[in-house]
């Protein structure tokens, strides 16, 4: 594992599900995003501050009638740095299943449940499932990442 | 999280990276109004035929296509998209191919009948106020079913990005 690959930026969890939500999105409003990582409006702008001044994070201000509204979207470079987080993220999981069987752990693959390697630290049969992925539908893409995004 | 998560902590984040990703979803949405407007309109493009007699076909296709088109352009425009209730707007790498083919394919169909039957002399079908009805079902059933209908559709395209945001 490189750990020069993981993000110091996205090491912080709220940063991380920041930039997350907004992989998904070309724009939201800073309010939708206020709601669903559930902070208040000056922790995000904190947030949202730090993530644009690293290029990861564009913010765009603007009214809706008389309202005033600030969008946020990913940069490029936010997208590119995600992926290769989360591909450093996926190689510690896959290096730990890895020393797992190494042990002998796992002979009928299946995950070794309580027989893994102590201190792997990695929940064998329970939020990670067999095959190294994490719940939820991305598990087997994130076995075997792919390319940068276009964006 | 340290500077070299564990194990453990690496699958939490990606676990956290994938329901982020997943909760996008959750947010395409309109206001109720939209859906509203939208099945007036197709009540009053299908209905007005049957009152003010065929001629005002003419007037009527271009109001609809009109608001059609201003619902497009609005949706793509950040200002617009907040004014219709949407507070995101969703990468087209998010969608799931094959519902993006199938919702061509079907857009494509209902296109291909709609311009079949405006050529097509369909003199047995002589029910009267024919259009009202149609429009007044199919009107009724956006405003009514609309935002379920749009719920179901929304879980049909989940699964086009993977967990790393990549293609």
């Amino acid at each position: 594992m490189a750990p020069a690959d993981l993000d110091p930026l996205l090491l912080d969890p709220t940063r991380l599900s920041i930039v997350s939500l907004l992989a998904g999105t070309r724009w939201a409003e800073f309010g939708w995003v206020r709601e669903a990582v559930d902070l208040s409006a000056s922790a995000l702008s904190k947030q949202v501050t730090t993530l644009g001044a690293q290029g990861y994070v564009e913010v765009e201000k603007g009214y809706v009638g008389k309202r005033p509204r600030t969008w946020l979207n990913l940069s490029d470079t936010g997208r590119t740095a995600l992926e290769d987080h989360v591909r450093a993220l996926q190689r510690i999981v896959d290096a730990s299943r890895q020393a797992g069987r190494d042990h002998g752990g796992e002979t009928d693959g299946r995950p070794p449940g309580a027989g893994g390697p102590p201190g792997d630290g990695v929940p064998h049969g329970g939020s990670v499932p067999h095959g190294g992925s994490v719940p939820h539908g991305g598990g087997a893409e994130r076995r075997s990442p792919r390319g940068p995004s276009a964006g | 999280m340290s500077d070299r998560p564990t194990a453990d902590e690496a699958a939490r984040a990606l676990d956290d990276v994938d329901r982020r990703r997943s909760q996008t979803f959750d947010s395409v949405g309109e206001s109720r109004w939209v859906g509203v407007v939208f099945g007036v309109a197709i009540f009053l493009f299908l209905a007005a035929p049957d009152f003010f007699g065929q001629g005002v076909t003419v007037w009527t296709s271009w109001a609809f296509t009109a608001i059609v088109v201003l619902y497009s352009v609005m949706l793509r425009s950040r200002r617009g998209a907040a004014v219709l209730g949407r507070r995101t707007r969703l990468r087209r790498q998010e969608v799931s191919p094959r519902f993006a083919l199938y919702h061509r394919v079907v857009i494509a169909a209902v296109l291909v009948v709609g311009l079949v039957s405006l050529f097509v002399p369909h003199p047995h079908l002589a029910v009267p106020y024919l259009r009202t009805i149609v429009g007044a079902l199919l009107g009724g059933a956006l405003i009514v079913f609309g935002p379920s209908l749009q719920t179901g559709l929304l879980s049909l395209a989940r699964g086009g990005g993977n967990a790393h945001g990549s293609r």
